[in-house]
């Protein structure tokens, strides 16, 4: 099943160019390649549980996207990433763990359960930002706001809204990690 | 949330990305120079910099600091990134500790015991340390601060390798002030500071530095 990694450098590469289509194609096809990983590697943790760390790894993939250099693989960066945020996880859960990345490449992707669960972790994060931020991130993600639309409605301008999205998930990303 | 609500959102921040490299060499450097010339400015450069940079001795206190730096800063920004597993510049900084010990011992080997502990403590033990650390630290809070952007997978050893950068390159400018030039005392004094910075780079990365 292998799809190289140049594929997956070229969307970003599009990305970085501005293609939101491209982006979020990347998103959508990393999501069950981390799905995968994550079962396979934290299998004792419950499913629900195992879609936060789906969650937190994609947060932290577009947050840090800055520091993937364009003629590098993407691969062993997401894996760094995820790795990381497994053990943090699977630590957090009271378990030690050895994780070596070689083997994350052989992982088969997984689709998300049939009846796909809303997870509780960014819930609860968006229940504890500010009324703007959380308004928005809602706006967004349940509504499907473009940006365009989220000025008139916020009363901000484009950019601003642009610069207001962008904080409020650096805020749902810092909750996330000061909130253990 | 579900996970496809999760991409719609990030798929819609189209917030441009700026490269955090360079941002972390200036975050780093930038405050070092400005404190470091300030203290310069107090302390004076020492009036025979010439000579002292061409007498044997005294030239380690600039070259050894220079590549600690160099390595520090180079394995801070290279950590920066997750996947990364930089090799080359610790053995730099190993190499760069073994050459100071190795100046110290061949120094205490010729100097007659009873000179030993006053070459060690010098003339200006309390101005030196204090110059190294606080220059240093303002290195390291301005990096660390940059850092931040960046997506380390050893939040501890990016620290350490960013105060020891930062110690590093306070002690390159101290040294233009410095005018003792015994090994004993440099790379005791030089040392003990940088590792302090080093030591409390090591502390704040593993806080502050989680993705």
């Amino acid at each position: 099943m292998t799809e190289t990694g140049d594929d997956w450098a070229h969307m970003l590469r599009a990305a970085n160019r501005g293609d939101t289509a491209a982006y979020a194609a990347f998103l959508a096809v990393l999501a069950p390649v981390l799905r995968g990983i994550v079962r396979a590697r934290a299998g004792g943790i419950d499913a629900a549980l195992r879609e936060d760390i789906v969650q937190e790894v994609l947060l932290t993939v577009h947050l840090k996207r800055h520091t993937w250099a364009e003629d590098r693989p993407v691969r062993p960066w997401v894996y760094a990433i995820t790795r990381y945020k497994i053990v943090d996880a699977l630590r957090r859960n009271g378990r030690d763990i050895n994780l070596p990345v070689e083997d994350f490449a052989d992982i088969l992707p997984a689709e998300a359960e049939p009846d796909p669960f809303a997870t509780r972790d960014t819930d609860r994060m968006l229940n504890l930002l500010d009324d703007r931020s959380r308004n928005i991130l809602r706006a967004v993600a349940y509504e499907g706001t473009k940006l365009a639309d989220l000025g008139p409605r916020f009363n901000l301008s484009e950019g601003a809204a642009r610069v207001a999205l962008h904080r409020a998930l650096g805020k749902l990303d810092a909750l996330r990690r000061g909130g253990r | 949330m579900k996970t496809e609500d999760l991409i719609a959102l990030l798929a819609a921040d189209t917030r441009p990305r700026r490269a955090v490299f360079p941002q972390i060499l200036l975050g780093t450097f930038g405050p070092i120079l400005v404190l470091g010339s300030i203290f310069l400015m107090v302390l004076g450069i020492r009036p025979d910099l010439m000579s002292a940079v061409t007498s044997s001795m005294a030239v380690w206190k600039w070259l050894l600091p220079g590549l600690l730096a160099a390595a520090g800063i180079g394995l801070a920004i290279a950590l920066s990134r997750p996947e990364s597993r930089p090799r080359k510049a610790w053995w730099v900084i190993l190499i760069v500790a073994a050459f100071g010990a190795a100046l110290f011992v061949g120094r205490a080997v010729i100097l007659p015991p009873t000179d030993m502990m006053a070459a060690i403590r010098g003339q200006t033990l309390l101005i030196c340390l204090a110059s190294i650390l606080t220059i240093g630290l303002t290195g390291l809070v301005g990096g660390i601060a940059f850092l931040r952007r960046g997506a380390t997978t050893r939040p501890g050893l990016s620290g350490l390798a960013l105060g020891l950068g930062s110690g590093g390159a306070a002690a390159l400018l101290y040294a233009l002030h410095c005018n003792e030039d015994d090994p004993m005392f440099f790379v005791t004094w030089y040392g003990s500071a940088i590792m302090a910075v080093g030591l409390i780079g090591a502390i704040s990365g593993k806080r502050l530095l989680r993705m």
